[in-house]
């Protein structure tokens, strides 16, 4: 009995203390729209699109929307949603198609960087076929393509991890954030600034990854990649420095940015950078904008994509009638026509240039030219960096940008000469003529256990450089110039009809495992030397040589379109033919 | 002593259904999680009550448990046979109560309870027809919250009347069971609920039920497990006819060997 009065009594006061500890408890003040809003109410929002007020934090972190402590909150968070292995949980609640396209998306994959290298090192017969990085996460390949993918370029791609890269400043990856982030969110005095996303991509953004390789980005902005150390100084510091071990020249930028200024997005559509759901092989595939989407534009009404993102814009006037890609059917919702013009927005800050067709003069219509890609013309310069020497040591150990971690096997690069001018021609993926430059020429020496080997793949690739020119390059430099020809620089003559080339580059001598020049594509009789980075791209055969270079003679005379045998070339080759106008050779 | 248990237990059991009766104001089948986090974070007193009903439920079957071995150490059981069968039917129902209980926090673990038992019944011959009794495709809680929030309270409610005749609230044991709750918990927290969007490895049901997870990740097939379940209510059954050494042995085997699995 008396355990039963002692038990009462000691419940009463538990019960009590109990009742008193809940009664001080404080009771949580609900905050709108999660509960994470008691802390963090001062964060300042990412863009107009997502305002925290609206948003909160629970709908694209996690975590737990009512907690009122941290630990319960926090648990489960994540802080970068937009990595991909989170976004289709997060970002995907609203944009799920863009993240799945992401997902699938070459820029995420890689898949055209690793097979183009398989192929070329000789180790796929086409270069297609492998997953990219996704494939080579859980494998231990003995490959040496991989090996140097690996190491070399799988630094590379939209879901790689920030926190891998020591500089920060070169951090790539993070997911929807590695191209959408323009400012990182850093704690100020009183708040946290949260990072800010945009869907006006600065290029900056772009060219952390399009630096090098064809270094489009850099190309663009009239950068050449060279072999100068980086003066003149100033302030005490180079000024013409890539990164910090890469200096540059001025070159003649891109028109389209020295004259209007434009960024990447102004062209590149959400389709042809973010994917389009497809698994594309090659960059081209993936890629959705031509010059004539622009320049000899079809317009049709807005749809809602169109309209979407031009209000997500902000600086876009919404109209009735917009450009589409050929391609893909994309919209290209900065460029507008109306009753009285055609304008093109700037996507950066909406201003406005006006836009005129391409003209029907005959260096666009002749039908002898109808073969080249607008990039042979108007494309001033290539970066070509001929011969890179990779070093292989096998028992060296290195970072592995894939398994984000150091692993045995390492390479060093070391590079020949870097020219620019006269741009190689040859048939691309397009089955077009476009410019070509080295993409790319190995000549490798593995450090194994106890042996030195030795091998080389050497190719040239086509590609647009990105460095137009209303200015053309002259009637001679294509059909007269070793170089543009694909035969390399040095002397060229022809007798008989026949092409005779001396190279200026002796391979021999310079120790190379090869006999043609380094910078020759193709020999005077239309063998060619070289690989290509795609089944279809080529050098030009022999008779397309003769057809090329027997023009010169035309040339001579005949070298401006004002000329009048080129009103009506066809006519003028038939009167010329039946002996009705005569040469004055 | 059998008699002051007896009465806790009782007491108990009002404490857990009157806290229940407070909590499911605030739960909405349809938004299960989310009800179950706002009780515990938002609402006044919720967690309160929500750790009340939690604790008075699990103290509920221990104090049973208690009393069932109290009556099994006397030398022949008092009550008659019809009575022991309701006070057997009493605890597995109070266990069903449990595990319903359970699914219903809606988090993580809770699903994969609520999954595991669909496909325990489903695998199982004559049970799989009650399958529809407890799924619902539209409002994967709802059924849960019949039969926990109605169904099963009245049923136990019944077992229990037929096994006491009466039931009373003694203010003194009510006071007793009811201190007892608080003070484990003001030193025990409410197991953690695992969120809808957290990565976790692995999960686990309630922890009556972790020797027979163990016990199908070891590769007993369902039947087994149903046998293994019932297997404890069946000796005690048999304990009223011949409360044997045996039998005694036998589930004491029973509780080492489930305990083993259990951890």
């Amino acid at each position: 009995m008396r355990i039963f009065q002692y038990s009462l009594f000691v419940s009463i006061f538990i019960i009590g203390v109990s009742l008193y500890m809940n009664l001080e408890k404080p009771i949580a003040k609900p905050s709108s729209p999660d509960q994470c809003m008691s802390c963090h109410s001062s964060t300042t929002n990412m863009d107009k699109s997502h305002p925290i007020e609206v948003f909160g934090c629970f709908k694209c972190h996690g975590g737990n929307r009512y907690a009122t402590n941290k630990k319960d909150a926090h648990r489960g968070v994540v802080l970068n949603p937009s990595r991909l292995e989170y976004a289709n949980r997060f970002c995907g609640e609203c944009h799920s198609d863009v993240v799945k396209r992401v997902s699938s998306s070459m820029m995420q994959s890689q898949n055209g960087i690793l097979n183009v290298l398989k192929f070329q090192w000789g180790e796929l017969s086409t270069p297609i076929g492998l997953e990219g990085v996704v494939e080579l996460k859980d494998k231990n390949s003995t490959s040496l393509a991989e090996s140097h993918f690996r190491k070399a370029c799988a630094s590379c791609h939209v879901n790689q991890h920030e926190d891998v890269f020591d500089d920060k400043k070169y951090a790539r990856g993070g997911g929807c954030v590695d191209c959408h982030r323009i400012e990182k969110g850093h704690q100020e005095k009183n708040h946290y600034v949260h990072s800010k996303l945009s869907s006006k991509i600065p290029s900056k953004n772009c060219l952390k990854c399009h630096n090098r390789s064809n270094r489009i980005g850099i190309s663009y902005f009239g950068k050449f990649e060279s072999e100068g150390y980086g003066t003149p100084y100033k302030h005490g510091e180079f000024s013409h420095k890539l990164d910090g071990s890469r200096f540059y020249y001025e070159l003649p930028a891109d028109i389209h940015h020295t004259k209007a200024g434009l960024d990447c997005i102004d062209c590149h559509t959400e389709k042809g950078v973010m994917g389009d759901g497809k698994k594309n092989h090659h960059m081209e595939d993936a890629e959705d904008i031509k010059c004539n989407d622009c320049h000899k534009p079809k317009f049709k009404k807005a749809d809602s994509l169109a309209v979407m993102l031009s209000d997500l814009n902000g600086n876009i006037p919404e109209t009735k009638s917009i450009a589409y890609t050929n391609k893909k059917n994309s919209p290209i919702y900065n460029l507008q026509k109306d009753k009285n013009s055609t304008k093109f927005y700037r996507k950066r800050d909406g201003k406005a240039f006006d836009m005129s067709n391409m003209s029907n003069k005959p260096y666009h219509t002749l039908d002898i030219h109808k073969r080249l890609d607008c990039t042979s013309c108007h494309s001033s310069w290539v970066p070509s960096c001929y011969g890179c020497h990779e070093v292989y040591f096998e028992n060296g150990k290195q970072f592995d940008w894939v398994k984000r971690e150091v692993t045995k096997g390492s390479w060093q690069e070391f590079r020949s000469f870097l020219r620019f001018e006269s741009p190689s021609l040859g048939v691309g993926y397009n089955k077009k003529i476009m410019p070509f430059a080295p993409g790319c020429q190995v000549i490798g020496t593995l450090f194994k256990d106890k042996k030195v080997e030795k091998f080389h793949a050497m190719a040239m690739a086509g590609w647009d450089p990105h460095t137009t020119q209303k200015e053309v390059r002259s009637c001679e430099d294509c059909h007269f110039n070793p170089a543009s020809l694909g035969l390399g620089r040095g002397n060229l003559d022809i007798k008989n009809n026949r092409i005779f080339f001396e190279p200026f580059y002796n391979s021999k001598k310079s120790g190379m495992p090869f006999s043609y020049p380094i910078d020759g594509f193709v020999s005077s009789d239309g063998k060619q030397f070289q690989t290509t980075s795609r089944k279809d791209a080529r050098s030009f055969n022999k008779k397309e040589l003769q057809k090329i270079v027997g023009a010169y003679k035309c040339i001579l005379c005949h070298d401006r379109y004002s000329d009048k045998i080129y009103k009506d070339f066809n006519k003028s080759k038939i009167l010329f033919n039946s002996g009705k106008t005569v040469c004055l050779d | 002593m059998s008699k002051y248990v007896a009465w806790v237990t009782q007491a108990l059991f009002i404490i857990s259904l009157l806290s229940g009766l407070i909590v499911v104001f605030v739960y909405y089948p349809s938004n299960a999680y989310d009800s179950v986090q706002k009780l515990s974070f938002i609402t006044p007193f919720g967690l309160f009550f929500r750790e009340l009903h939690y604790f008075s439920s699990e103290i509920f079957i221990f104090s049973i448990l208690v009393h069932i071995l109290i009556e099994l150490s006397k030398k022949e059981i008092k009550i008659n046979f019809k009575s022991w069968i309701y006070s057997i039917f009493a605890l597995l129902v109070a266990l069903v109560l449990m595990f319903t209980g359970f699914v219903l926090k809606a988090d993580q673990s809770a699903n994969a309870a609520a999954e595991v038992a669909f496909s325990l019944l489903k695998d199982t011959p004559f049970l799989d027809k009650f399958l529809p009794l407890v799924r619902d495709n539209f409002v994967f809680y709802w059924k849960f919250f019949v039969w926990h929030g109605l169904f099963l309270p009245l049923i136990i409610e019944y077992a229990i009347l037929k096994h006491v005749r009466k039931l009373s609230v003694n203010i003194s044991y009510f006071t007793i069971a009811l201190g007892v709750t608080l003070l484990v918990s003001l030193f025990l927290n409410l197991p953690r609920d695992i969120g809808l969007d957290e990565k976790v490895l692995h999960v686990k049901g309630p922890w009556f039920f972790w020797g027979a997870e163990n016990m199908l990740q070891a590769g007993l097939s369902v039947l087994g497990i149903n046998v293994v379940i019932i297997l404890p209510f069946l000796l005690l059954i048999g304990m009223y006819k011949s409360n044997t050494k045996l039998l005694k042995i036998l589930l004491l085997l029973w509780v080492i060997i489930y305990a083993y699995f259990s951890v």
